[in-house]
């Protein structure tokens, strides 16, 4: 069953004489229950992709379904409540609001759905044993280390049940080790409770815990990689071949 | 080069800042339009005297205007501050790109002098254009006629504002180049980059100084409420320090206070955006202690200042006709001396200085019709003794023992039946009618004759001098007899002339009206005729009385509406100022919450609640604290007249809604422009 239909999209900046294409002509599908990594290089357009699709940007041309809505139609209130009902979001910087604790954080993409206060508590204790996070569950963002906030974000994103979590890359401000520890956690969240996951990101290590990876050069599709029964090392191996195609590393200089 | 990247940041930042020029230029404005009152006098018909009065206004307000230049210097000073400290990376980004540090500070040199003078010229035009308006207000309060509409410019207020605010600016400009100097270029460029660290205090330190703090201002009331405006002991002072100090506490340790209340109503805390509302409101309240105390006392000051003027402004010009029903009060104090054959100074009887006086050629020219009246006491009639046992505990309570003592211990003043009649008679008022048995009390204080009205009514017999005397059915006359400002007659005992004799006489006074009407030379002359050595009285006239009440009126009524304002527009820039701040460093916090799908309706509502917290909080202490200082003020002023401050509440607080609820918009206004982009 697809959850995310992507039909020839198109997203241009600039006005008639001066016009850049980020996104220029972009179809793809996403299944329930996939791991779907999305990369490319500084100013590939992938990030512009990913806004289109959390529809935090809008798009020049061409639809976008999730669960057969297309968004690309949606304004208003309409949009604010398909957001906050359907995505859940994952950002580089963790985007943890200073003011509040972790389990307040977490409480508050509640709140906002209108769930009632009885229910918070349950559900932020589930996700938070999930995301090895209860024991941070009252320190302030100040508090905890990298990993801890970015958990405590994933928790955030998670703990409303979204049809798909967006994250943009998620591991970017981590050290290795953190970065692993969140990604196994990514790994176990679309195996063991079948959350569809799409993450943006340019750093193989990262991309190579994904099912499929779509790469993206110049606002096109470059290529499509599928893990299918390879394991991580081989895939990884495989990913690294694409970007040496797609002119050396993703953030070399081309 | 630099005076040009100096304007455009002006240029760009004139949006975001808007409230602070609009203070500058507000402050300008003011302090131009009060001290230009003495140039008002070439528009208005006045005489001598009242432009004697509105020079010494004028003088009063060049005292007052140095204070208030103070104010402004620090409001200044301290909103410059602020917005310089929100420009550290900008200034980063100076210093990186190789600008030396004194570069920088030239910068903003410049751009001190082109904010001061742009705010300095439109301030000053403004004030100019609305000064014309004061002289409307100035021609009421002085009850003359505008003769000709004429221009008014006033050089001298001109040159006084424009050498005070470079004073003013002078000074920001050297607390910006010290401020800079300090800075290092790392924290400069991670300046928006460092988190501020959450200090959450302990629940124990905010119950127990919550708890204090309400102590602390209770004793205060319970100081003020034990009659020290009467007494005016050290007690004010620990009065004041009591109240600050409880009210520094409890901005301290009221919203951690109320946090954890509201996080104990768990459906309460975890709806929409409450849980960011609280937070962010108490996160805050670590470096808004002080500036809350501040903007506290400075709303109390307005409040406190503009009902207390306002109202005592109208006490002395409301019932100026009542309280001067002839043209002059001549008045003969028992103290009045004459010189002897061997040249030394004996005590001269009353009996013969009035007679003296009537007797003299230019007083029976000038005088129509006239009569005296003498008024006794006797030792053993005190005031506590037409006052009831009840009453005067109530009276000890609200104003204190000593005050009610030194009251009560005082001789009560007595007039006989046909010196008042004769008095009544020039008045051209019914005579009063007494039995032989009978006293009658006049007091012209609505509060006095409350006082007495009980122990009035209950018909005790009172011994005066030997004759046993029961009270005059009815009510406590309304009465007084000399001229005066406002009313003064704590209440007189009137008797049958026999009653009277053997009664040691204290003073006489002769009141009386004018053949015709005199002018200001004339009746100048006149008084000082009276005066003159060998009679050695004094007059008070209808004239002065209504001069100096108008002078009175003016001074409370110009003084309370410049602090007044000064001190409502300070607070509110402040509020403004820091809630602005905080909205750029929310824009972050914002842009976070959009992202997890809060939508604009809720974003902006939690920003108004956010604001209108944070100016409601001080506002609504300092109303609290108006309520039961004005309470205390209001028995001062009842004792003055019969005026009710609670009155001029309604002028109080519509001044407070235009100014301080138009500085709660505009912020409310530009922070919304703020997180949006």
């Amino acid at each position: 069953m697809e959850l995310l239909e992507i039909q020839n999209i198109e997203k241009y900046y600039g006005n008639k004489s001066n016009i850049t294409k980020a996104i220029n002509n972009i179809s793809f599908k996403a299944k329930k229950g996939e791991f779907l990594a999305i990369m490319g290089a500084s100013g590939s357009g992938k990030t512009t992709l990913l806004n289109c699709i959390s529809t935090v940007d809008k798009v020049t041309s061409g639809h976008i379904f999730i669960n057969n809505k297309d968004i690309t139609k949606l304004r208003g209130n309409k949009l604010n409540k398909f957001r906050r009902e359907e995505l859940g979001f994952i950002f580089q910087d963790f985007n943890l609001l200073d003011t509040l604790a972790a389990y307040e954080n977490i409480a508050l993409a509640l709140t906002i759905n209108k769930v009632s206060a009885k229910e918070i508590d349950k559900k932020i204790m589930v996700v938070a044993k999930e995301l090895e996070i209860t024991e941070v569950l009252n320190k302030y963002p100040y508090e905890m280390s990298g990993g801890q906030k970015q958990r405590v974000a994933s928790a955030r994103a998670l703990v409303t049940n979204p049809s798909l979590i967006l994250a943009d890359e998620p591991t970017g401000a981590l050290d290795s080790k953190s970065a692993r520890k969140l990604l196994e956690k990514f790994a176990f969240l679309n195996d063991e409770l079948k959350s569809t996951i799409l993450m943006v990101t340019h750093d193989s290590f990262t991309a190579s815990y994904a099912d499929r990876i779509i790469f993206i050069k110049d606002g096109e599709i470059f290529n499509e990689l599928i893990r299918g029964e390879k394991d991580r090392k081989e895939f990884f191996n495989s990913i690294i071949d694409v970007i040496t195609l797609l002119g050396g590393d993703v953030n070399n200089v081309i | 080069m630099l005076s040009k990247l100096a304007f455009n940041n002006i240029k760009k930042s004139i949006k975001d800042y808007s409230i602070y020029f609009f203070t500058l230029v507000m402050a300008t404005t003011i302090f131009y339009i009060f001290n230009s009152i003495d140039s008002q006098t070439s528009m208005l018909s006045l005489t001598e005297s009242k432009s004697a009065i509105i020079n010494s206004i004028s003088t009063i307000i060049g005292y007052v205007s140095v204070f208030v230049s103070i104010i402004l210097g620090f409001l200044i000073v301290y909103s410059n501050n602020f917005l310089i400290k929100r420009r550290k990376k900008e200034f980063g980004l100076y210093l990186t790109l190789g600008m030396s540090k004194r570069k920088v500070s030239f910068i903003l040199v410049i751009e001190t002098i082109l904010v001061g003078l742009i705010s300095l010229a439109v301030g000053l035009l403004l004030g100019i254009i609305l000064s014309q308006f004061l002289s409307i207000l100035t021609a009421k309060l002085f009850v003359v006629d505008m003769t000709s509409f004429k221009f008014i410019f006033s050089k001298a207020a001109l040159l006084k504002t424009i050498s005070y605010f470079s004073y003013i600016y002078l000074l920001v400009m050297i607390f910006n180049v010290i401020t800079l100097s300090r800075y290092k270029i790392i924290d400069l460029l991670n300046a928006n980059k460092k988190s501020e660290k959450m200090h959450f205090k302990n629940k124990f330190v905010i119950i127990i100084s919550f708890i204090l703090s309400i102590v602390l201002i209770k004793y205060a009331y319970y100081l003020l409420d034990s009659g020290i405006l009467f007494t005016m002991d050290k007690r004010v002072i620990y009065m004041l320090i009591s109240g600050a100090l409880g009210t520094l506490l409890l901005f301290f340790s009221v919203s951690g206070f109320f946090l954890k209340v509201l996080q104990m109503f768990k459906n309460f805390y975890y709806k929409n955006l409450n849980i960011f509302v609280l937070k962010q409101v108490n996160s805050k309240v670590n470096t808004t202690v002080i500036s809350n105390t501040i903007i506290c006392l400075m709303l109390l000051l307005t409040i406190g200042i503009l009902s207390g003027s306002i109202s005592l402004a109208n006490v002395f010009n409301s019932n100026i006709t009542k309280t001067n029903k002839t043209d002059f009060t001549i008045i003969s104090y028992s103290n009045v001396y004459e010189i002897d054959e061997n040249g030394e100074y004996i005590p001269k009887s009353l009996e013969n200085t009035l007679p003296d006086l009537i007797n003299e050629d230019f007083f029976k020219e000038t005088v129509k019709d006239y009569t005296t009246i003498t008024y006794y006491q006797t030792e053993e009639l005190l005031y506590k003794k037409i006052i009831d046992s009840k009453t005067l505990e109530k009276l000890v309570d609200q104003y204190g023992k000593e005050m009610m003592d030194s009251f009560t211990q005082s001789k009560i003043f007595i007039i006989s039946l046909s010196d008042y009649n004769k008095a009544m008679k020039l008045f051209g008022k019914d005579e009063l009618n007494l039995e032989k048995n009978q006293y009658a009390i006049a007091s012209d204080m609505d509060t006095m004759r409350d006082w007495y009205k009980t122990n009035y009514q209950s018909e005790n017999t009172m011994n005066i001098n030997g004759n046993i005397l029961s009270p005059l059915k009815g009510k406590i006359i309304d009465m007084s007899l000399e001229n005066s400002v406002g009313f003064s007659n704590q209440g007189f005992i009137i008797v049958n002339d026999e009653v009277i004799t053997s009664m040691d006489s204290n003073y006489s006074i002769i009141i009386g009206n004018y053949t015709n009407p005199l002018n200001e030379q004339e009746e100048q002359d006149f008084i000082s005729e009276i005066g003159k050595p060998g009679l050695n009285l004094y007059t008070q006239t209808k004239t002065d009385m209504e001069t100096s009440s108008i002078g009175v009126k003016a001074i409370l009524v110009f003084i309370g509406l410049y602090l007044g304002i000064i001190f409502a527009i300070s607070s509110a820039t402040i509020l403004a100022i820091s809630q602005l701040s905080e909205a750029s460093d929310n824009k972050n916090r914002y842009r976070i919450l959009k992202q997890i799908g809060a939508d604009n309706k809720m974003i902006k509502k939690s920003l108004l609640t956010q604001i209108a917290i944070a100016f409601m909080l001080p506002l609504s202490v300092a109303i609290f604290h108006a309520y039961f200082g004005l309470k205390e003020l209001n028995g001062v002023i009842k004792l003055l007249g019969n005026i009710d401050l609670s009155n001029n509440l309604i002028l109080t607080t519509l001044f407070i809604v235009v100014i301080y609820g138009g500085y709660f918009l505009a912020t409310y206004i530009v922070s919304k422009r703020i997180i949006k982009d």
